[in-house]
């Protein structure tokens, strides 16, 4: 490098120049697939939200904070309860070994990768009121003369429950993940050192422990609250309508009382907040990044009575709280507890696959014009469309920013802005840009790209960024052609990545729920509407099919996350 | 003053320590010297609080210490990597113990900025322990450990991760410290040097006891065991046979020597160079071994001879490597190959 002189400079220059130039072909489809997609809709929503009677109605005002206060308000206790179940966690997960370790781990990792739809019913099935737990509390309460009201639980009290553990099940595992990694890499000579200067186990921990695991704590606390702070999907399965936090609300007021300058106004908030959120959470994880190297791990099994009674009963009690719900859907799946809608004759209780065979069936009077499998078959092929879609995007973008130049940097978080909008943000923005339009199908696989299209760029970008020039200009050295360079060089390489980008793709548009409410036709359900839709119906049958569904999407799902662990490139895909 | 008093400890499921007796008396520096893995640590963990004894008693002034935790004991501890507190600057690093201790902070000004003069680092107050080289690292730590004005400073090999001049430095400023303040101490290490420069005592561990405790010239002089000596780098440790009641044979020739054994009886010796005139023990000799093979009493001790096998420059001497991996020092260097006659001193080992 130091040896260039003035000419191989200009030369550098001149073929910069010519670089930048055919590059920016790399960017145009993927920007303007953004700006009419994303960028348009988000000018719409602003446009509208800053409009003065958008402004100035009270009734808006008023609806927008108490909103946001609920909103604030349930993402602090699912955040505290998180914590609680998250902490105990992480300590046990960073401080001891015992058998079964791995696989609990890996369980309590699960949840977060499940659509919402599924844990909403997952959680539905084992506590809901037709749940498996329902008849066993009226068996007790018959039984016993024990009943859930003696604790004076009100239905809209106990959804409320339902939710923030449905918020712990999902989010757990960041904690464990972010805060149970600081608290393996602490130094136990700290905490000696501390003990033998005259600290009790009080300062221990107030002065010297705490302090350090501060940042990751904060880190870990900002990510859950952000995500209960955008959750929508179990909120309005578990809880309803009632529970009307932003998210919620920017449903109601898009498509139950119409009322679109409020929804914009929401989603502005809304917006807001988050970007707040992932700026706050992006500084303090880059602190605990640059806190001391990982420390060979320090975890040994439990000694004294004390620990070993702590690891014992809370790995039953992690355990129950992660496969309860899990098995109970399936369960439930296969099994009558309640009579099927405007059925006379006596009730078969017990086993049935009748739930399953009557995805098959297209009946008069149910809820679709279609047999319910078709919404399987809706999904599938909207998933379909999404991989390519999303493959067609990323791959020029990711190509680009393999090697970005200092203009491409600056465009990078452009490409990442839609993360921060949440998918419900995303369905108002369509509605209020493309109107009727949006009767046609295909903008559903479009939103769905829309939230794929960062974790794609995300996870091609360092496959195509690791491929050594190098190895390219030996093979052509050796005489073979660019075909067979890209053949045998590119191509392995970028396989894996290629898959499991696509696989990514596939299970967001699978579990995709916010988006896809708004903008769905009757004509055309997906998976997770179809179980919305039959959650919210009265009758055996309908939960049935809402059960058997959610169980289908939840091994769809589970074979995807398989398939991209597998396949993953290094530690490509995560952002 | 500190007493051990036949402690037992085990490490997952083997003994590790399986007899460990002494005591520290007030003012005085003993260096606890072992292999890695001998269990020199965990004595300091089991003396501070930070683990427990299976057997026996650790006492402070004839109290047991067992139901005191480590943060009444009023100890000191210095770890080789530092412990510093990574989210305290220097001063609050230092100030933690008096901290703990509900001193007022103008005392506790006055102590630190004392301890930083001590420990040259004066006006490193307000800077991030973790910008400070491995040196001020250490000098940091010391001070913190100071700062309470503990009954019994612990050392556990301070000085190992730094390098060599740093070293001598801030052992020469340990020395002093403990000196003046007559704080006793505990120094472990596996680095005889160190060993040899700081102690008042000297305790060799070996396989989950005590073998020696000694002063240092005591135990340089006659170190009684191969362990000690292997440990110590005292001359060289040789394999011997007991062939007769005042007779051992060895490679390098029969010593007259009653080692207390039986005949048949395999033993190990300890030969030292005797000082002499050339060299520091031995003359350059271009005939061949003497037919006989047999040690010759000379006036420093034994006569033998050695084939050269390697030869090192050393500072102001050769290091000279013989048959069997023997080596000696001499002023000249000689030829490989050559064979050169030895004056030794012959000790039994047990």
């Amino acid at each position: 490098m130091c040896m260039l002189n003035g000419n191989s400079i200009k030369f550098t220059k001149i073929r910069n120049v010519f670089h930048a130039n055919s590059r920016i072909f790399l960017w145009i489809p993927t920007l303007l697939f953004l700006f009419s997609f994303f960028f348009f809709p988000l000018f719409k929503i602003l446009a509208l939200t800053f409009n003065p009677a958008t402004l100035t109605d009270p009734n808006n005002l008023r609806i927008t904070q108490h909103a946001t206060l609920f909103t604030f308000y349930q993402a602090t206790l699912s955040t505290l309860l998180t914590f609680a179940l998250g902490l105990p966690a992480a300590i046990l997960f960073s401080k001891f070994t015992f058998p079964g370790k791995s696989l609990l781990r890996a369980l309590t990792t699960v949840p977060f990768m499940l659509p919402t739809v599924v844990v909403a019913a997952a959680f539905n099935s084992l506590f809901g009121q037709r749940g498996l737990f329902f008849p066993l509390s009226s068996f007790l309460s018959t039984t016993f003369n024990f009943q859930l009201s003696t604790f004076h639980l009100q239905p809209e009290t106990f959804n409320f429950l339902l939710i923030l553990l449905a918020h712990t099940f999902y989010n757990t595992s960041i904690v464990i993940r972010i805060v149970g990694n600081a608290i393996s890499r602490l130094d136990s000579k700290l905490e000696s050192s501390a003990r033998v200067l005259g600290a009790d186990t009080f300062h221990v921990w107030k002065d010297i422990i705490l302090p350090i695991l501060r940042p990751s704590l904060l880190a870990a606390a900002l990510l859950v609250f952000m995500f209960d702070f955008t959750s929508f999907g179990v909120i309005l399965l578990l809880g309803g309508s009632q529970f009307a936090t932003l998210e919620v609300e920017i449903y109601i007021r898009a498509l139950q009382l119409p009322n679109l300058n409020l929804a914009a106004l929401l989603s502005v908030i809304q917006l807001i907040f988050t970007l707040i959120f992932s700026i706050l959470y992006t500084r303090t994880i880059n602190k605990v990044q640059t806190q001391s190297a990982p420390r060979f791990s320090t975890a040994r099994p439990p000694k004294t009575h004390r620990e070993r009674i702590f690891v014992f009963a809370f790995c039953v009690f992690l355990f129950a709280f992660f496969i309860l719900p899990l098995i109970s859907l399936p369960i439930r799946s296969l099994t009558r507890l309640e009579a099927d809608r405007g059925q006379r004759t006596e009730v078969q209780y017990g086993f049935t696959t009748d739930y399953y065979e009557e995805l098959f069936i297209n009946r008069r009077g149910s809820l679709f014009y279609v047999p319910p499998v078709q919404a399987a078959l809706n999904s599938l092929g909207f998933a379909g469309i999404t991989v390519i879609l999303s493959l067609a995007l990323g791959y020029p973008a990711a190509y680009a920013l393999a090697k970005p130049t200092r203009f491409e940097k600056f465009l990078d978080p452009f490409l990442m802005l839609p993360l921060g909008a949440s998918a419900v943000m995303m369905g108002l923005g369509f509605i209020l840009s493309f109107g009727r339009l949006i009767a046609s199908p295909f903008f559903i696989p479009i939103a769905h790209t829309l939230i794929a299209l960062p974790f794609v760029i995300r996870t091609l970008q360092p496959a195509l960024a690791s491929i050594p020039e190098r190895l390219r200009q030996a093979a052509s050295t050796l005489g073979a052609s660019p075909l067979r360079v890209w053949q045998t060089v590119d191509f392995p390489i970028l396989s894996r990545a290629t898959l499991s980008a696509a696989t990514f793709a596939f299970t967001v548009s699978l579990g995709e729920f916010g988006a896809t409410l708004l903008i769905t036709r009757p004509e055309y359900p997906t998976i997770p509407i179809a179980i919305s839709r039959f959650l919210s119906q009265p009758g055996g049958l309908n939960y049935g099919q809402a059960m058997a569904m959610a169980t289908v999407l939840m091994l769809l799902t589970t074979l995807s996350i398989l398939l991209i662990e597998k396949l993953r490139f290094n530690n490509a895909g995560e952002l | 003053m500190l007493e051990l008093r036949n402690v037992v400890k085990s490490y997952e499921g083997k003994p590790l320590l399986t007899n460990i007796s002494f005591t520290v008396s007030q003012g005085e520096t003993i260096c606890l010297l072992g292999a890695s893995g001998s269990g020199k640590s965990t004595i300091l963990r089991m003396i501070a609080g930070l683990e427990f004894p299976e057997r026996g008693a650790i006492l402070l002034n004839n109290l047991d210490l067992a139901q005191t935790p480590p943060h009444l004991r009023d100890f000191g501890l210095v770890f080789q990597d530092y412990g510093l507190f990574p989210h305290l600057n220097v001063f609050d690093n230092i100030a933690f113990g008096l901290k703990m201790r509900n001193v007022s902070v103008d005392e506790i000004k006055q102590r630190v900025s004392a301890l930083l003069e001590q420990v040259n680092l004066s006006g490193f107050d307000a800077r991030k322990v973790t910008d400070l080289s491995g040196g001020e690292q250490q000098r940091v730590a010391l001070a913190r450990a100071l700062a309470p004005s503990p009954r019994l400073l612990m050392f556990d090999e301070p000085l190992g991760a730094l390098d060599r001049s740093l070293k001598e430095d801030l052992l020469n400023e340990i020395r002093g410290i403990l000196h003046k303040t007559k704080i006793p101490a505990i120094y472990v290490t596996h680095d005889q040097e160190e060993a040899f420069a700081i102690a008042d005592r000297i305790l060799v561990l070996h396989e989950g006891t005590i073998i020696r405790d000694a002063a240092p010239q005591e135990i340089w002089r006659d170190p009684q065991f191969a362990a000690v000596a292997k440990l110590l780098g005292i001359g060289n440790v040789i394999e011997g046979e007991v062939i007769a009641a005042d007779k051992v044979k060895t490679i390098y020739g029969t010593f007259n020597l009653n080692c207390a054994k039986n005949i048949g009886e395999k033993t190990q010796l300890l030969l030292t160079e005797s000082p002499s005139p050339s060299g520091r023990g031995a003359r350059s000799e271009g005939k061949s071994p003497s037919p006989s093979g047999r040690g010759v009493r000379g006036e420093g001790g034994e006569e033998i001879q050695l084939t050269v096998e390697d030869v090192l420059f050393k500072q102001d001497q050769f290091q000279v490597k013989g048959r069997g991996g023997l080596v000696i020092h001499m002023k000249n260097a000689p030829r490989i190959g050559d064979v050169i006659t030895v004056q030794v001193q012959v000790k039994c080992l047990s």
